[in-house]
């Protein structure tokens, strides 16, 4: 995946190919290897020279914000293009809350097959009953809410791991 | 005074409203629960969903997010108090904590103030009425004197003015008799600046405060913060609890604190810690208060001030002294006696503690705000946090930046120092900017760690101070690069709200991750 990040001012290119725990990135056309496995809460474990290390992820707008040692650096995301490529992925097999509302209604269950457009769950918001789909066809991994259940936007609702054929 | 209270006799609390909000109202909170004591939180409109009010057996509502309109809002505290049937109210500190008004109104509504009496609020308020007890008790206090008043202009009368000055002698200070935290204050190198000094504080004063009253003291040259923890109760009993260094100041703004001082030896704190008792017996003070001195690099020592509440930094002297100052203060106000005599009082160890500001260092100490969206504390043995707030939480624009506080206890200075430094690397706040990385750098400046402090420690030592990520840029790059394959990879939402992305997606977000990359 080609991905383009602006830091400190100036354009970075950087090629991320994934390999086990072990990720080939090249980053202005260097090869780096990196050593580096996602912990909870937005945290990274990352073996470096001094060691292991632990960094902290987040994302705010266009922006990556990474904490390291006590240092916050920022990341952000110039490109239009990856703009749209992140659009696209937004309506890939992760539903969340579009707006806040309430949980009317949890219509799937843990490792249930769905179709692409099969209802999910029906969400109260301000007074109206919205039916959401699964966006694509998958299997029903997690659930994060249950019935009467107030979300807010942004929410994670249900997670899909997609169908084999789906699979980037 | 007319009350109807027993003032002599043990009157049980049973149900506690917390007249305040963050990491204090959540201190307190847990203290009560401890004792099986009931709480009820207030709050104003945008702290609803806040850490104190989740914590609390109740919350109420009281008012917009403006202090003035909710957490300043007296006669609405006192209504909830009556309304949920709270028999005590503990200010915490700042917003109403230092208020006599408010002390003597709940004590007239029948309520137990945990904190000193209202008569001894109002005296330790004014700093010149608190100077003059303070003298008339043998306290050390920096030679100083009242300045003759302005006229209705504002303009003090050049020649009287000058006299009390050269007797006082230069370099002096020019303050506000009921001010407090820097302003109405002025440094005076010579008498031809003294009058638009005397002038510019009285302005100051008098829009901050309400009122222009301003005095002299002797100008002390780079001197230590030193404060000393008292605590009184109905029974007689004064004691101190040794003393807490603040000289790390911003501003007059208290950033790191420690116990013991590294100037203290067992002689001077004999000598202090007695003007300190001394202090508290003058007013027959009751509950937890702090006799703030300076500490002349000659090692004479002046009462500054005497702050007639809890303090924000009263970690570090739990951390030494193995106290619960809160319990305490709650038992004290149910008329109960100390639980320790002076001469069981002892420090062990060494505590430090660094406040999280949600602030930006590197941008004039701006306020950061926003939404907490990773947050990270420190844990393990002697790390201590005292939060305000969680991951999810906004940081608005209301109330003090102070987010949290890390207090660190160790052997000794340098073990609490190296604590302090990896529990702060650990201390991932992201989404609002904070001090973090510029307490590190404190704490690793080579004069902090030789103990030679003093209170322009940070204006001399860190005048303009800038990070130094370029070290670990290309680390974080690196890294920031993978979170990102990962999290296109995941369908995780695409922008602007990365608080669902960090917050909700775990653990099992991370767990799908995993297996992602598995499959490769």
């Amino acid at each position: 995946m080609h991905l383009n990040f602006r830091a400190d001012d100036e354009d970075v290119a950087i090629e991320v190919q994934p390999d086990g725990c072990d990720w080939r990135l090249k980053i202005d056309g260097q090869e780096v290897p990196l050593e580096a496995v996602p912990d909870r809460n937005g945290a990274w474990l990352v073996e470096t020279h001094q060691g292991r290390r632990r960094l902290w992820v987040a994302v705010r707008g266009d922006e990556r914000l990474i904490f390291c040692d006590g240092k916050v650096h920022t990341l952000l995301l110039p490109d239009p293009e990856h703009a749209d490529e992140a659009e696209q992925t937004q309506g890939g097999p992760n539903m969340v809350a579009d707006m806040p509302g309430k949980v009317v209604q949890v219509q799937v269950a843990v490792g249930q097959a769905v179709a692409a457009g099969e209802v999910m769950l029906i969400l109260e918001s301000m007074k109206m009953e919205t039916e959401l789909v699964a966006a694509v066809a998958g299997t029903v991994e997690t659930i994060h809410v249950q019935d009467g259940q107030i979300v807010s936007q942004g929410d994670a609702l249900v997670d899909l791991s997609e169908s084999p054929a789906a699979t980037a | 005074m007319s009350t109807d209270l027993p003032t002599e006799t043990e009157r049980p609390i049973s149900r506690v409203l917390v007249a305040n909000r963050g990491e204090i109202a959540v201190r307190v909170i847990r203290a009560c629960r401890e004792l099986g004591i009931g709480t009820v939180a207030v709050c104003s409109e945008v702290d609803r969903d806040a850490l104190h009010t989740r914590l609390a057996d109740q919350s109420v509502v009281i008012g917009p997010a403006a202090p003035g309109e909710s957490y300043l809002r007296a006669d609405r505290i006192l209504e909830v108090a009556r309304e949920t049937d709270a028999d005590a109210v503990h200010p915490g500190y700042g917003f109403l904590a230092e208020n006599a008004a408010f002390a003597r109104a709940c004590r007239q509504a029948g309520l137990v103030f945990i904190g000193p009496s209202p008569e001894v609020i109002e005296q330790m308020g004014e700093k010149t009425a608190a100077r003059a007890i303070m003298e008339k008790a043998g306290v050390p206090v920096v030679p100083g004197a009242l300045l003759p008043e302005p006229n209705s202009d504002g303009q003090f009368p050049a020649e009287a003015v000058q006299a009390v000055c050269a007797e006082v002698g230069y370099p002096l200070m020019v303050k506000a008799a009921f001010g407090g935290g820097g302003k109405g204050m002025r440094l005076v190198e010579s008498p031809e600046a003294v009058l638009a000094a005397c002038e510019g504080a009285a302005r100051e004063a008098l829009g901050a405060f309400g009122n222009g009253t301003v005095y002299i003291e002797k100008f002390i040259a780079r001197p230590r913060h030193v404060e000393f923890q008292i605590f009184g109760d109905r029974h007689g009993n004064h004691v101190h609890l040794c003393e807490r260094e603040c000289s790390i100041q911003r501003r007059h703004q208290k950033i790191i604190e420690e116990s013991p001082s590294p100037a203290m030896t067992p002689q001077l704190r004999e000598r202090m810690g007695a003007a300190a008792v001394a202090a508290a017996a003058a007013v027959d003070y009751e509950g937890a208060g702090t006799v703030e001195f300076l500490l002349s690099q000659e090692g004479e020592f002046y009462f500054l001030e005497m702050n007639t509440r809890l303090q924000v930094e009263h970690p570090v002297t739990e951390l030494v002294t193995g106290t619960d100052l809160v319990r305490t203060q709650i038992r004290v106000a149910e008329g109960r006696p100390l639980p320790w005599r002076q001469d069981e009082i002892r420090t062990r160890g060494h505590a430090i503690e660094c406040r999280l500001y949600a602030e930006d260092p590197e941008n004039g100490f701006m306020p950061s705000l926003g939404t907490i969206l990773v947050l990270n504390e420190p844990a393990g043995p002697g790390v201590r946090v005292d939060s305000g707030v969680r991951q999810g939480d906004e940081v608005s624009m209301y109330y003090d930046p102070m987010i949290a506080k890390l207090s660190l206890h160790g052997d000794d200075r340098h073990a609490a120092i190296d604590r302090a430094v990896a529990a702060l690397k650990s201390y991932a706040v992201l989404g609002v900017t904070t001090n973090v990385e510029y307490l590190i750098a404190i704490l690793q400046n080579a004069v902090f760690q030789s103990g030679e402090l003093h209170t322009g420690f940070l204006a001399e030592e860190m005048p303009s101070w800038h990070s130094e990520r370029e070290a670990d840029a290309d680390l974080a790059l690196a890294v920031g690069a993978v979170a990102e394959y990962a999290r296109l990879q995941r369908g995780g939402p695409a922008s602007n709200d990365a608080a669902a992305s960090a917050e909700k997606h775990t653990p099992w977000g991370s767990l799908g991750r995993f297996r992602l990359y598995g499959l490769g």
